[in-house]
């Protein structure tokens, strides 16, 4: 347990932190997506549990967005201090897309999975995540380059 | 960019302070031999260890307005204006409003007028009067009376169970979105915890059903709260089968015990709580048949007056038109967008996840709001075993429709899933 914790937990904390926007929910969220991992862990077959972890933040983080009546929180990039102002700048401009936009660039571009992948944790269909994608790096272009010419 | 992008993400991890804790709640979890309890009060409903691992999720279409008198004993025609809509409550006109408002500069649509149909009395008696249960029992918890009113279900597992929480003090922890209820109990934390809401399970399998609750405005006071938990029960519900509504709290006792932190090997404190447990029990005497419906692939769909189950894993649908022996029909599709909440579902899915849930949002790739969900039944090879499942948000005939029609969404192998029309 400890071992997937370890090995996953920053992943389950960077979606969470895609969908919600917001540090401390984003840390609620990996708390709770593990105890859910402790109680299910015999039903989840190995070498599941990174996909198994991932579907349960997206569904986790959406329900938590409805129980918050759609909360929307303060930018989140003055929480976080990065490295450099162009590492600041791209993960404001990610900030700023939808919540299934946000979802759809981390687990693509971030972890690495496919389309197909991406949509089945996501519960979208592929054409909705390539259209997401799409639409992600259209608004992530123009948003740079304003940083860039601006 | 994608070098910045990289290097952001890099950078975003737990904080240790966060890390710690999780650990900690990890650690005492285990020590509950794996049971999930609220180690932050409030944040979301109480759960407990499952025998069996089905969770079930389920969201309804809707909670409409009806006055306290409604629930008078015997009289059913609350219990249905409550469960399958009324008109005139609720009801608008079309609007506009932003597609995304998280996204800047979202598009503007427009809203569909939102037309409930009106609940046909008679009919609604006439087709699932006889399974109606009427509870009437109460319990009181931290000053909060809860009472168990009528249940329906269907023998596809679905059903609605009304009830009331009733509290001269009032609660002041209302939680919800569009009338479905999060949180709604809470104690002074100093003392312990309280699940946030009511919960549903099968009594002797010990087996939770998670319900979605919603909240009857109109009815509902300051100091009594008039609810409908809408669920579905995968576990082969039968009659007979005795349910039960449980509220739990968990209560420091001034004690505290030892434990070693199997992470970190530390020595630790922490306080000893005395967990207490109140529910309601309820048989279901009988249950609302459904109508089965096949496509030419062999594909079911099976029908009863309060929701559908089809034996597939329909990722996305587009569309499903009940289509009645009069020529009309009742249609929900992607954009239609509060018209479109007609359904939930959820349980274990490939990864072996309870609740997951799939949810497309408006934008014209799925239904808008409709939540479903899938579970594997005992088979481990799952082939064949997915269902989703949808509640109508209206009183549907089964007998007057002559067929089913979906179109849209992907199977479990990700292949699309044609369209379909299933008849009788």
């Amino acid at each position: 347990m400890l071992a997937l914790y370890d090995t996953h937990k920053n992943m389950v904390y960077r979606l969470a932190l895609s969908f919600l926007k917001s540090v401390p929910d984003a840390e609620d969220a990996v708390q709770q997506v593990f105890l859910r991992l402790l109680e299910y862990r015999g039903t989840i077959a190995p070498g599941k549990e990174r996909a198994w972890l991932a579907a349960v933040t997206a569904n986790l983080c959406r329900d938590m967005l409805r129980a918050a009546n759609r909360r929307r929180t303060e930018p989140l990039t003055e929480d976080i201090a990065f490295e450099t102002p162009e590492e600041s700048d791209v993960f404001r401009s990610v900030m700023e897309l939808s919540d299934n936009e946000r979802a759809a660039v981390y687990l693509y571009y971030y972890e690495g999975w496919s389309t197909a992948e991406t949509a089945k944790i996501l519960g979208l269909s592929q054409t909705a995540v390539t259209s997401r994608l799409d639409r992600a790096r259209r608004h992530l272009r123009g948003k740079l380059e304003e940083v860039r010419y601006g | 960019m994608a070098k910045e992008f990289k290097t952001a993400y890099d950078q975003l991890t737990l904080s240790p302070a966060a890390d710690e804790r999780i650990r900690a709640a990890l650690a005492a979890a285990q020590k509950q031999g794996g049971k999930i309890i609220e180690l932050r009060p409030g944040q979301s409903p109480a759960k407990k260890t499952r025998r069996i691992s089905l969770t079930v999720l389920i969201t309804a279409a809707v909670v409409l307005a009806l006055s306290i008198t409604a629930y008078a004993i015997g009289a059913h025609a609350g219990f249905f204006d409550t469960v399958f809509g009324d008109t005139g409550v609720d009801s608008r006109s079309a609007y506009q409003a932003l597609a995304d408002p998280d996204k800047p500069g979202g598009e503007i649509v427009t809203v569909p007028a939102y037309q409930r149909e009106p609940v046909d009395q008679e009919k609604a008696e006439e087709l699932v009067g006889a399974q109606v249960t009427d509870i009437r029992k109460s319990f009181t918890m931290e000053g909060v009376t809860f009472t168990a009113e009528s249940l329906v279900a269907d023998e596809n597992g679905i059903g609605a169970l009304t009830f009331t929480m009733s509290c001269p003090d009032g609660f002041p922890r209302m939680e919800g979105y569009e009338g479905q209820m999060y949180n709604m109990l809470q104690i002074d934390e100093s003392r312990g915890w309280i699940a946030a809401s009511p919960y549903l399970r099968l009594a002797g399998d010990d087996a939770y059903i998670n319900s979605h609750i919603y909240l009857d405005s109109a009815a509902s006071t300051e100091r009594s709260k008039h609810l409908t938990a809408y669920f579905y029960c995968p576990m082969e519900l039968q009659p007979g089968d005795t349910l039960e509504l449980v509220m739990t709290e968990y209560l420091y006792n001034g004690k505290e015990h030892a434990y070693t932190d199997p992470y970190t090997g530390e020595e630790r404190t922490e306080q000893d709580v005395d967990t207490t447990e109140e529910y309601i029990s309820f048989r279901v005497e009988d249950l609302v048949p459904a109508v089965l419906f096949t496509a030419q692939d062999g594909h079911t769909a099976s029908v009863s007056p309060m929701g559908v189950v089809l034996d597939d894993w329909y990722d996305g649908l587009h569309e499903m038109t009940l289509t009645y022996a009069d020529g009309s029909v009742y249609t929900v599709r992607g954009r239609d967008v509060h018209n479109t909440q007609f359904g939930q579902l959820t349980a274990p899915d490939d990864f072996g996840a309870p609740g997951i849930e799939h949810e497309e949002d408006d934008d014209g790739d799925g239904v808008t709001d409709a939540i479903w969900t899938e579970y594997p039944r005992d088979d481990p090879a799952y082939e064949g075993m997915w269902r989703t499942m949808y509640v109508f948000n209206r009183l549907v005939e089964p007998e007057t429709v002559v067929s089913v029609y979906t179109s849209g969404g992907t199977g479990y192998d990700g292949e699309r899933q044609p369209e379909r029309i299933f008849t009788r």
